[in-house]
């Protein structure tokens, strides 16, 4: 029964690491309201597909996977949504007074923000960052370099303004 | 960039609070898509499973006269799960689901199934009457209790899981789910001979020390699996509250016998390990307990 016992693996993962996923669903949409749909649906998709994991290391990299393609497929959702109504706005997005410094996350694209969450919010090594968003894994070095240059400008740049 | 602005960035991410209802909405959707799974047939897992395994055997005949009937020939826990409603036994007994209890308001919701085993003797009907209707009537009185406002979800389901010459094993499997979740096993053991249900301790033969040698093998196992991976858990030997270490089994611990005559030990979570760790089931070698068991029952 090594596959039941894969499942039974992928549920205890679920429980463990549910938190972390939410975070990670979070710095996407950022409300809690649809970080929790995106985790919510994400559990769904990984039970019923938990076939698809390939061994049980690499439950925590698929997880994280499922998770980024979920929240993915709801910003385009909302974009088409948005546009569709012909709205300025993006929806109501906002960090709570204490995240207030991880505003400086936007002036990444979603792809950088994603490698930088998980290389330095998650501690996921490179490899396993390349295996979440389906990159080489020197993409993801070169995606990682541009991104903390990047986060450095406009952390220095707001001291400059404050 | 210097690493203070990251290291801020990084207690700004664990700071982000996590909703109260999160650990809820992921155990129930978690809970739903396993049953629907269920209901389709599909074990999670099993997609590159022969099907034709499970019409191994005499299900020809038992075919025709029940719908959807399958007699579980060499079959396993999976087998016997995915066959939920529907198992059918050896020559005496065939188990029946009498009635399901459902109910939904809110965000509290039941399902109970009611099983009959006929043929399985008065006593353990009665008990799954008793067991069934302890777990309804405290779902209802939770309900009375929070005005139907509560998060709870209850799910009891029941399979096949010994049905061999001398036993026959029945066994529940509950999942309370409330701000957190907690699933619990039941197993009823009946010798067919006597059609009585029967305890661990009747295994095994009068004065021999059943309990040490069982708890001895379950700890090597533990301190096994948790040598081997790292993130398993269990509270055994010096653990940091050691009144929660596993002691021993005894007569009235949870078991079953599996299709390869080996006792199968299993504790709730939260019982032996962190309750992340689930059901924690041990299967015990027949080393262990050849000696020492009553003939008949174990292999």
């Amino acid at each position: 029964m090594k596959s039941e016992k894969l499942c039974q693996q992928v549920e205890e993962q679920i429980i463990k690491s549910y938190q972390s996923l939410y975070r990670l669903a979070y710095t996407y949409v950022r409300n809690p309201d649809d970080a929790m749909d995106i985790v919510q649906e994400s559990v769904c998709r990984a039970i019923r597909s938990a076939s698809g994991v390939n061994s049980a290391a690499a439950i925590g990299s698929w997880l994280r996977r499922i998770v980024v393609n979920t929240a993915l497929d709801m910003l385009r959702k909302q974009k088409r949504e948005v546009s569709a109504d012909d709205l300025t706005e993006t929806g109501q997005e906002e960090y709570y007074q204490d995240q207030d410094i991880l505003r400086a996350l936007d002036v990444l694209d979603l792809r950088e923000r994603a490698v930088v969450v998980l290389r330095f919010f998650e501690d996921r090594k490179l490899q396993e960052i390349a295996e979440i968003l389906d990159e080489n894994l020197s993409t993801v070095k070169t995606i990682l370099y541009r991104s903390l240059k990047k986060l450095k400008t406009e952390i220095s740049g707001r001291r400059i303004s404050s | 960039m210097k690493e203070t602005h990251l290291d801020k960035m990084k207690q700004a991410y664990e700071s982000i609070p996590i909703p109260e209802g999160l650990e809820f909405r992921v155990r129930s959707s978690m809970e739903q898509v396993k049953q629907e799974l269920r209901k389709e047939g599909t074990q999670p897992m099993k997609s590159n499973k022969n099907p034709h395994r499970f019409w191994k055997g005499a299900a020809v005949t038992a075919a025709t006269v029940m719908l959807a009937m399958v007699v579980l020939v060499n079959s396993s826990v999976t087998v016997a799960k995915a066959m939920e409603r529907i198992p059918v036994l050896g020559a005496i007994t065939r188990v029946i689901t009498l009635r399901t209890y459902e109910d939904s308001q809110g965000n509290m919701s039941a399902r109970v199934d009611v099983p009959e085993v006929q043929g399985g003797g008065e006593e353990l009907n009665q008990k799954i009457q008793e067991y069934t209707d302890t777990i309804i009537s405290q779902y209802q009185s939770d309900v009375k209790a929070t005005d139907g406002e509560g998060l709870m979800r209850v799910d009891l389901s029941y399979q096949v899981v010994t049905d061999s010459d001398s036993l026959f094993a029945l066994r529940f499997n509950k999942t309370v789910i409330m701000a957190s979740g907690a699933e619990s096993v039941k197993i009823y053991n009946v010798d067919k001979s006597t059609g009585k249900i029967i305890t661990l301790d009747q295994f095994f033969k009068q004065g021999s020390d059943y309990a040490a040698a069982i708890s001895d093998n379950i700890k090597e196992q533990m301190r096994d699996q948790m040598k081997q991976d790292p993130d398993l858990t269990y509270w055994v030997d010096g653990s940091d509250v050691p009144e929660w270490d596993f002691q021993s089994v005894g007569k009235d611990s949870t078991f079953y016998v599996n299709q390869d005559g080996n006792l199968v030990i299993v504790f709730d979570e939260g019982d032996v390990a962190p309750m992340f760790m689930g059901v924690a089931e041990f299967t015990i070698p027949s080393s262990v307990t050849a000696d020492i068991t009553l003939p008949g029952y174990l292999q």
